[in-house]
This record gives C-alpha cells, sequence and structure tokens, in this order.
C-alpha cells in the first residue's frame, strides 16, 4: 500500500501519518471544500463522491472524501 | 519523460531537454512528466516525434494511450519556461496554447488552452483543471480505488474525454480506461 498522496509505502491504510494529519486539519478549518461533488471530485482513496461527506480538495489536484480522511490514522 | 518548451516543435534528441530542479510539487511533477505542444507528441520511440494534431483522438486512441511507448526518456528540467504572458507548461498554471502531457509509462493527457493540470507530487495523480480551477473529467488515477467493485476501478485507471467534453467509456460503459503502468 501507498499513500496516495506523496506515495510513501504503508503497512496499512491510504494515507502516511504526515497526510493524514495535514488533510484533517484542511477538514477541520474546512479549506477546500467541496460541498456537493460531482464524478469529477471521487475520492483518489476510495472512488466514490456520493454520501461519503465533503471532498477535500488538497493539494490542489488531489481529492479526497471525508470519510477516507476521518478513517485514516495520523 | 521530456519537457519541451512550447517551441511549436519537438526537440528529437534527450540533449535538447532541458533540466528542472526538483523539490517542490511543481518541480517534482514535472520531472517525470514530457511535456509537449499540442500538435506533436514525443512517441516514445526513441527520437521520433508523431504528430497527433488535428488527429489527436486517433493518435491516442479511445483510452489516450500513445501508440507505442517503447522507451522511458528521461525528464528533468530546469527554472520556468516563458514569461508571464506565455505558459506551456501545464503545472505553472494555465497554458496559454495547447499541449499533451506525456507520463514516463506513455500515457497522454491533452491540455486545452487556460487549462492546468494539479495532481500529486509523483505524478501518479493527475488531473486537468478549467480556467476556474474545476476538474474537466480529465483525470489519471495511477494508485486505483481498491475499494471499489468494478475491478477496472481498483487498478491505476484514467478518465478521458472526447472532443466535445463527454466522457469516454469502454465498451461496456465503464469509464475507468486502462493506462500504461510503468515497468
Amino acid at each position: 500500500m501507498q499513500c496516495h498522496m506523496c506515495g510513501k509505502e504503508l503497512k496499512q491504510g491510504y494515507l502516511c501519518k504526515e497526510h493524514a494529519r495535514e488533510l484533517k486539519e484542511a477538514l477541520r478549518k474546512k479549506e477546500n471544500i467541496v460541498d456537493k461533488p460531482t464524478f469529477a471530485y471521487h475520492c483518489q482513496v476510495c472512488g466514490e463522491f456520493e454520501g461519503r461527506g465533503v471532498i477535500v480538495e488538497h493539494p490542489p489536484g488531489l481529492d479526497f472524501c471525508q470519510k477516507c480522511i476521518e478513517e485514516s490514522e495520523c | 519523460m521530456g519537457f519541451v518548451p512550447g517551441l511549436g516543435s519537438i526537440a528529437s534528441g534527450a540533449d535538447a531537454l532541458l533540466y528542472l530542479s526538483e523539490g517542490n510539487y511543481k518541480d517534482a511533477a514535472v520531472a517525470s512528466i514530457g511535456i509537449v505542444p499540442f500538435g506533436k507528441v514525443a512517441a516514445g520511440a526513441g527520437k521520433v516525434a508523431v504528430t497527433v494534431a488535428p488527429e489527436l483522438g486517433k493518435a491516442l486512441g479511445a483510452t489516450g494511450k500513445l501508440a507505442a511507448p517503447t522507451e522511458k526518456a528521461v525528464a528533468k528540467t530546469t527554472g520556468a519556461t516563458g514569461s508571464a504572458a506565455k505558459n506551456t507548461n501545464p503545472f505553472q498554471g494555465p497554458v496559454t496554447e495547447k499541449v499533451t502531457v506525456v507520463d514516463p509509462a506513455g500515457n497522454a493527457m491533452p491540455v486545452k488552452l487556460g487549462q492546468q493540470i494539479q495532481g500529486s507530487p509523483d505524478s501518479k495523480a493527475l488531473q486537468v483543471k478549467d480556467q476556474y480551477g474545476k476538474p474537466t473529467g480529465e483525470r489519471i488515477d495511477g494508485y486505483g480505488h481498491s475499494s471499489q467493485k468494478d475491478p477496472k476501478a481498483q487498478v491505476p485507471h484514467a478518465h478521458r474525454l472526447d472532443d466535445f467534453g463527454n466522457p469516454i467509456v469502454d465498451e461496456a460503459g465503464n469509464p475507468h480506461l486502462p493506462i500504461y503502468l510503468p515497468n
């Protein structure tokens, strides 16, 4: 498994601790939030865009859903 | 792959490539990706360049793959290209002319006037943004989505658009299109 943001090899999960922390912070601050995402914003990790909460665009060009961010460990 | 400045043609040799310093997201992404002015795409077959436009779709196929990426070029580029008025590097902002980005595996992403590319520093996840910063739908998901039921979505894939901006799907109607994988 690799971090879907930086490619770092992981034993488990899809986000390294550093980027999980970064995304949770962005979610907490509601930075670059996409409220009603379309398919074009589907999550890098799970590929979903509906029923997963908001999408966080962080950094620009990478989209992560609220559920995947909240489930990531940091 | 190589970064070829927007001079309207492909430089045919590696010695014609510029080299960029690495160290940040943009540079890291650019370093592994070739960018060529729209109209020609490095075919990956050594020093051959293939004219693409206006037959981009035909040359790239429905999946956006190049016909025969048989060789990887090393791409490192240095410094900014062009002035503020002219930009042919979609990683540095909206481009002022059409370009095609080619990743190390040979996957091409056409970028239209005013669009830009954003994504992960390792270039595995990239997407084209329009002039308003919204995704066009043209995207490479190099990590895949392993929790998806669809096997085609689980593996690295691309989402492509046709000339009219409509999603390209495979014969089964699936928008998760295959891509070349790095060796």
